[in-house]
């Protein structure tokens, strides 16, 4: 049981790299907590600034309200799995899993028991093992991690991008396993990754980091549907949110300006957001799901576009639409015979789905 | 430049690489070679660029016999896996490497460097060194340095596995982008199903050595002649229900029974049926196509669509339903699966062969 506080911590390398900036952090206990951000964001330095592999150059670490900052890794009772899993070679995966336990006073029988126990928890079929960890690929290596994490029965689990050197179908495999381990251990689980398919799908909360920062900590559907930033709006989805410079112009409605085309909206906030700005211009948002795209023109789909490639990627085509000369933006629906690339096409944008940015990337609201 | 390969055979020790391959790679198209590890993609490339002979076999650039053909012979651009840049140079004297080793002349070595720097969003970069870049920048040098030889074939090997997500987002559009542009011969080998799908044109299944299947990239995914293509070439996995055929061309099974067009019916008449995750969906009383029941095991949202796992008959066995992702069942709920019979393929449990598809 552990909740974890980060209290503006910061990590300086070398006196002038900040890899970590005054971030302030709460993750409450038995959650799941993923950092996620692109290579260089510092998500990796904040975990390992949890788990006391880091000091940090100021702020402190907080465990259920203990202030742990001087505390190393062996004094904080974390477990930690790494991308590159750590497994003695010359050791059967049994003596592997079993090493944690050694030492603590355990008899042997106890010890069987719990190891008896994370075989089962993590499908590791039983043949294997007595066979030296040398031997084994690299999915059933990174299981093995996993087993010595948990058979210790931490507060606290860090995961630094456990799946990113795995193959396609380890990958998912490990995915369902850890997804599954997280509701069945209840303790807090803190996973680092650059992948949003994996942050969506394990967190209770995600952390977005770029630059050092916390860019935004929320549940991963309000992330998701309500970026701060157009940087988070991008970060997350496959592919990401479309983004376009937009003028709003006022007639007896109001019209958003895309290049050479423009469209009614009824947003009634958007005018007085930007008159707050003082500004006409702003930044429209919207996700390539939610882009509504049809051969001809109708109601809701009235902005004239071509459809410039045909993106087939299985169970969904990726439409890839150009508006004006310079605006391109993606359209992520069912494969359809109607829309082929050459063509004329009609898109439109739904208000609800639609997320307004100040012309630097910061979400506008009342 | 086409490319073909005429049962090659390639053997490391004991343990065939390659177990007598025949391909075609033809004239200025995007051919993906997709294979789980360990199928022999990396040793088929490197015989195409001339770094591996075969033991057996032969190989043809461009209409020549160039089996024995040492690499600078057979205009071949090779991109490996793992790149090396040159950490005392800087960006701009990697990239150029190849043209001075050809003995370019000063100012079109500025010239060429620049166009693929610009192209590959690099020529900012230039003047840094290989250290100062993020790991993303780094492969792009890399494939700069490879695109800049100016050959008619370009050979990748998995140039995206260890990149950040949305690196190799970004990066599958400037494939295309560069395919499009210069229309050389692409042979590109990937583990990534959605990269195979998003790149190529043609495909190429390869597995233990073995090509299993080939042909038009979308053809391949939506009727793939072998149950191995179907399993395993497509993300999120493909459904497979086993049952058998009875009374000539109906499949029953302990979900549902459903009539079916087949070609040929396997001695034993046990067989798989199998569907795509995108076509089944979670339905309602108006449905009408094959319906069953089953309960909500997990639903995973991973990004734009969810998906969710449902258990099925007897044993609990798993269908995967790629939905959107605003679809949210609760666990353990009780729910009604449908799909359009056309969309069932059918394959034998022995030998994973084509029998054919739902519907009459």
């Amino acid at each position: 049981m552990a909740r974890i506080e980060l209290q503006r911590v910061t990590k300086v390398f070398n006196r002038t790299v900040e890899a970590v900036k005054e971030l302030n952090m709460v993750i409450d206990d038995k959650k799941v907590v993923c950092l996620l951000g692109p290579s260089g964001c510092g998500k990796t330095t904040t975990m390992r600034i949890i788990a006391g592999l880091e000091e940090p150059t100021r702020g402190r670490v907080l465990f259920d309200g203990e202030d742990v900052t001087p505390l190393r890794a062996s004094e904080r009772d974390v477990a930690m799995v790494f991308q590159f899993p750590t497994v003695y070679p010359h050791l059967s995966l049994y003596e592997n899993l079993a090493l944690p336990l050694c030492g603590k006073g355990l008899d042997s029988a106890t010890i069987r028991k719990r190891v008896e126990l994370v075989v089962e928890q993590l499908k590791i079929p039983g043949n294997v093992l007595q066979r030296k960890a040398s031997s084994i690929d690299p999915g059933l290596r990174q299981k093995i991690a996993i087993g010595r994490a948990i058979i210790r029965k931490p507060k606290v689990f860090l995961f630094d991008e456990p799946l990113t050197n795995l193959d396609a179908t380890a990958r998912a495999e490990l995915m369902g396993l850890i997804k599954h381990l997280s509701r069945e251990v209840g303790q807090t689980f803190v996973y680092v990754t650059h992948d949003q398919s994996e942050a969506m799908s394990l967190a209770d909360k995600i952390a977005v980091m770029k630059d050092g920062q916390l860019v935004q900590y929320d549940d991963p559907d309000i992330v998701y549907e309500f970026p701060e930033s157009t940087f988070v709006g991008w970060f997350l989805g496959n592919p990401g949110m479309n983004f376009l410079r937009a003028k709003v112009e006022e007639e007896k409605q109001m019209y958003l300006r895309i290049g050479p085309e423009r469209f009614e909206i009824t947003l009634p906030a958007l005018q007085y957001l930007l008159r707050k700005q003082c500004t006409s211009e702003c930044v429209v948002g919207i996700r390539p799901e939610y882009v509504l795209v049809s051969p001809t023109r109708r109601e809701g789909c009235s902005i004239e576009g071509s459809c410039i490639f045909v993106e087939f990627i299985g169970g969904r085509e990726i439409f890839h639409i150009r508006i004006g000369e310079e605006i391109e933006i993606r359209a992520k629906a069912f494969p359809r015979e109607d829309i082929q690339e050459g063509q004329r096409v009609f898109v439109g944008f739904p208000d609800d789905k639609i997320r307004i940015f100040s012309l630097d990337g910061i979400v506008l609201r009342d | 430049m086409e490319v073909l390969l005429k049962a090659v055979r390639k053997k490391f020790g004991v343990i065939p690489a390659l177990d007598g391959v025949d391909a075609e790679f033809p004239h200025q198209t995007f051919t993906c070679i997709y294979g789980p590890p360990g199928a022999g993609k990396s040793t088929l490339l490197r015989i195409i660029a001339g770094l591996e002979v075969p033991d057996s076999g032969e190989v043809f650039v461009g209409g020549k016999d160039m089996t024995f053909a040492p690499p600078k012979e057979r205009n071949v651009s090779y991109i490996a896996q793992e790149f090396a840049l040159y950490p005392h140079m800087s960006v701009f004297q990697n990239i150029a490497y190849p043209l001075r080793l050809r003995k370019y002349p000063e100012a079109a070595i500025r010239e060429k460097v620049l166009q693929v720097a610009r192209f590959l969003k690099i020529d900012k970069l230039l003047d840094r060194r290989p250290v100062q870049l993020s790991g993303g920048e780094q492969q792009r040098v890399a494939i700069a340095r490879g695109l800049v030889k100016e050959s008619s074939i370009y050979v990748f090997d998995e140039p995206l596995t260890n990149l950040d997500y949305k690196i190799r987002e970004d990066m599958r559009g400037e494939f295309r982008r560069f395919q499009r542009e210069f229309g050389q011969t692409i042979i590109y080998a990937t583990g990534d199903p959605v990269e195979a799908l998003s790149l190529s044109e043609r495909i190429i299944i390869l597995n233990g050595g073995k090509v299993v299947e080939s042909g038009d990239t979308r053809q391949v995914y939506r009727q793939p002649v072998n149950l191995f293509t179907m399993m395993h070439f497509g993300f999120p996995q493909a459904n497979v229900v086993p049952g058998e055929i009875i009374s000539g061309d109906i499949f029953s099974c302990s979900l549902f029974s459903v009539k079916c067009a087949l070609v040929g019916i396997p001695r034993d008449k046990k067989v798989v049926c199998t569907f795509r995750p995108e076509d089944v969906a979670l339905v309602g009383e108006d449905f009408r196509g094959v319906v069953f029941v089953g309960r909500v095991f997990v639903v995973d949202v991973i990004g734009s669509e969810s998906v969710v796992y449902v258990r099925v008959g007897e044993n609990g066995e798993i269908i995967r339903i790629l939905a959107e992702r605003n679809c949210r069942p609760g666990l353990d709920e009780n729910v009604k699966m449908g799909i359009q019979p056309e969309k069932m393929l059918f394959y034998s449990s022995l030998d994973g062969s084509f029998v054919g598809k739902g519907g009459s």
